[in-house]
């Protein structure tokens, strides 16, 4: 049998698609399946790599659960989302929970505001919500952005100490575009953590490779003879600024260590020694663990004060029983820069290909 | 008097735009509710809004490509300037749009420099400005203060918002101002053919000045109203803004070249977009088919715009 989500995706996109062949013709119907509820999100799209496995992992659970899932895509401007959201909630179709992701998180205030009205459980995904919120959500479920930092700046405070071509000092900090507030909370942690290392220059990039090369080409000339290390937030970024270091005539891993903290799908730099390592940051178990975290909000009618990690178990998910925390993080392990650190490692059952495959 | 021509086109966009929503009401339930009505009815002020500034400066055989940028740093200053209250701020907010749109304008037309190449270089700065503004971040209303823009949500005659309201009264004023004062036939003179407007004795600058202060004016009314009901503006917000607002314009039949349409075009245009791009999300169909949808749709009204006019031309030759 069809699944009643996949059913539903295929609707919108035959509809979309159907449109755009100019076949403005009444669609058809989904089958009705038995289903126990319906999880709407809101989220930016799902053309970026990360956010395309979140959606992934979301419906996988989602399915899992015998729920429906309505992802809703916005531009990548907050307006649009807020006018999806009013839009959905005038829709009146019965949803047991909303599972929220703003592009910018301050900006969706408004919107998240107005999800709360509608009494209907709000989980907040992936971006750390801003203070002052509390009210507005019922839970978090995802990374934490501040541990994912701090481990960063351990992991590049230890390669310093052992690096043999290397005297860490100076360094530069390329983020997330501005006001996105994931790379504003991540550089904070990474201040703090990173004992020992000076900041020369902090300058926003975007998400991607050449996001990060742009922005590196432009200020590492004025910085190549004092910079010893660079932290990018993820290892996409770190990519376009390892191709700027080189470029520069510098060696990343011998004359410059780089740090991302965030694995993607292109290991080159990695196994190059370029990266000193990577934390994994699993999209699909974010998504995944968002759905469970709407489920058991759901499921328990209550949420227990407080944070909790969910098991990094190597083998299996944690279990779909049990409380449901206001912050729930999936794990960020750290792994090493070797062949065999990444064919060694494994979280819930999955290996590192299948979990940093964007 | 309307010509007759312009009449059935509009007709035929109309009932296109009928078309569509009837498509997406069979599918959404409560897509044609008094509830989802005036969902879809905030969810089209903001480019609802600009669309008619952006209208204005194509009437006018130019192009605003700041309105995007204009609309983010407009959004910024009211909500820092809040504490002076919610609509003085916004008067702040305006005036200063259409003194940047009119400073445009002045250049444009003192200089004789290209519309597009002018408003890129605005286009650039303003969202510079936003940044520099706003210290590269969100600047946000406070939370304990977001009940005393609950007002926008109001609902009049059970469709209507004080925003949605705010939209209709642009479009009403922009459409009168247009059809039947001077300055407002002046732009469509310019827009027509500059030559002939120059040697019928219409001033070139005027209306140049004109248009590009409505337009600067309405992208800053749209970002302030927008920015206020969200309770925060962001230095990189709107930035699809643009591209919204020109397809809304082009779909409604203003011409690129200048000098053709209205309007009552612009405001079919809006609603078949937004009947359009608000049914494919509402069905929960991924971002890129919203974006191809939307490009289908525009290239099919392009397409059958071209087709209308070829007919009418032929019907009009074999008459003579």
């Amino acid at each position: 049998m069809k699944s009643p989500n996949r059913s539903g995706q295929a609707k919108a996109r035959l509809l979309g698609l159907a449109a755009a062949a100019m076949l403005l013709v009444p669609l058809a119907a989904a089958p009705a399946c038995a289903s126990n509820g319906l999880f709407v999100v809101f989220m930016p799209p799902g053309t970026d790599n990360y956010l395309a496995q979140w959606q992934k992992g979301a419906r996988a659970k989602a399915k899992d659960l015998g729920y429906d899932i309505k992802i809703i895509e916005s531009s990548r401007d907050q307006a649009e989302q807020d006018s999806q959201v009013q839009q959905e909630i005038a829709s009146g179709e019965k949803v047991d929970g909303y599972i929220w992701w703003p592009y910018v998180n301050a900006a969706g205030t408004g919107s998240l505001r107005t999800l709360s009205k509608t009494g209907v459980p709000v989980v907040f995904t992936n971006q750390y919500p801003i203070a002052g919120t509390e009210k507005f959500w019922t839970a978090y479920a995802g990374v934490n952005d501040f541990l994912n930092a701090e481990t960063a700046a351990k992991a590049l405070v230890k390669a310093c100490g052992e690096s043999k071509t290397v005297k860490c000092d100076k360094g530069l900090i390329i983020t997330f575009p501005a006001g996105y507030s994931a790379g504003s909370d991540r550089m904070k942690a990474f201040k703090k953590a990173a004992t020992g290392l000076t900041v020369i220059q902090e300058h926003d990039a975007g998400f991607m490779a050449q996001e990060g090369y742009k922005t590196a080409a432009q200020i590492i000339p004025a910085h190549k003879s004092e910079i010893s290390w660079v932290y990018t937030e993820s290892d996409s970024l770190a990519e376009g600024v390892i191709q700027a270091l080189k470029e520069n005539g510098l060696h990343p891993g011998v004359d410059v260590l780089v740090v991302g903290g965030t694995c993607h799908g292109d290991t080159t730099n990695l196994l190059q020694g370029e990266l000193i390592g990577s934390g994994i940051q699993a999209a699909y178990l974010e998504g995944w663990s968002s759905v469970q975290t709407a489920y058991k909000a759901v499921k328990n009618g209550k949420v227990i004060d407080g944070e909790t990690y969910l098991p990094a178990n190597t083998d299996k998910p944690p279990s779909d029983d049990g409380p449901v925390h206001r912050f729930n993080f999936i794990p960020n392990p750290w792994v090493g820069n070797t062949q065999a650190d990444l064919d060694a490692f494994r979280l819930w059952g999955y290996g590192f290909k299948e979990l940093c495959n964007y | 008097m309307v010509r007759r021509d312009t009449i059935n086109e509009l007709g035929i966009r109309a009932g296109f735009m009928l078309v569509v929503y009837l498509t997406f009401a069979l599918q959404l339930p409560n897509y044609h509710t008094a509830t989802g009505i005036a969902a879809l009815l905030d969810g089209a002020v903001l480019i609802g809004t600009v669309s008619v500034g952006v209208g204005i400066s194509m009437l006018a055989g130019e192009f605003d490509l700041s309105v995007g940028s204009l609309a983010a740093l407009t959004g910024i200053i009211v909500v820092q300037a809040v504490g002076l209250g919610v609509f003085p701020a916004m008067l702040v907010g305006v005036a200063f749009a259409a003194v940047i749109g009119a400073l445009q304008g002045l250049a444009i037309g003192i200089l004789g420099v290209n519309s597009l190449v002018f408003t890129i270089g605005s286009l650039i700065g303003l969202r510079g400005l936003a940044m520099v503004i706003s210290g590269e971040n969100s600047v946000t209303i406070p939370i304990d203060h977001l009940d005393e823009i609950d007002f926008f949500t109001d609902r009049y005659f059970g469709i209507f918002s004080p925003l949605s309201l705010g939209m209709v009264a642009v479009f009403v004023l922009f459409g009168l101002f247009l059809r039947f004062t001077r300055w407002g036939r002046e732009i469509y003179a310019i827009g027509g053919g500059r030559n002939e407007a120059k040697a019928a004795g219409v001033p070139l600058l005027r209306p140049m000045v004109i248009a590009f202060t409505c337009s600067g004016a309405l992208a800053g009314l749209g970002g302030s109203v927008l920015s206020l009901r969200l309770g925060s503006a962001t230095p990189l917000g709107f930035d699809t803004l643009l591209l919204s607002a020109a397809t809304t314009c082009l779909i409604g039949g203003i011409a690129l070249d200048g000098g053709r349409g209205n309007v009552i075009g612009i405001a079919i245009g809006l609603f078949t977009l937004r009947f359009f791009i608000t049914g494919v999300a509402s069905l929960g169909a991924p971002y890129y088919v919203q974006n191809l949808a939307a490009g289908a749709l525009l290239i099919l009204v392009i397409a059958g715009q071209i087709g209308f006019r070829a007919l009418h031309r032929r019907r009009a030759f074999h008459r003579a």
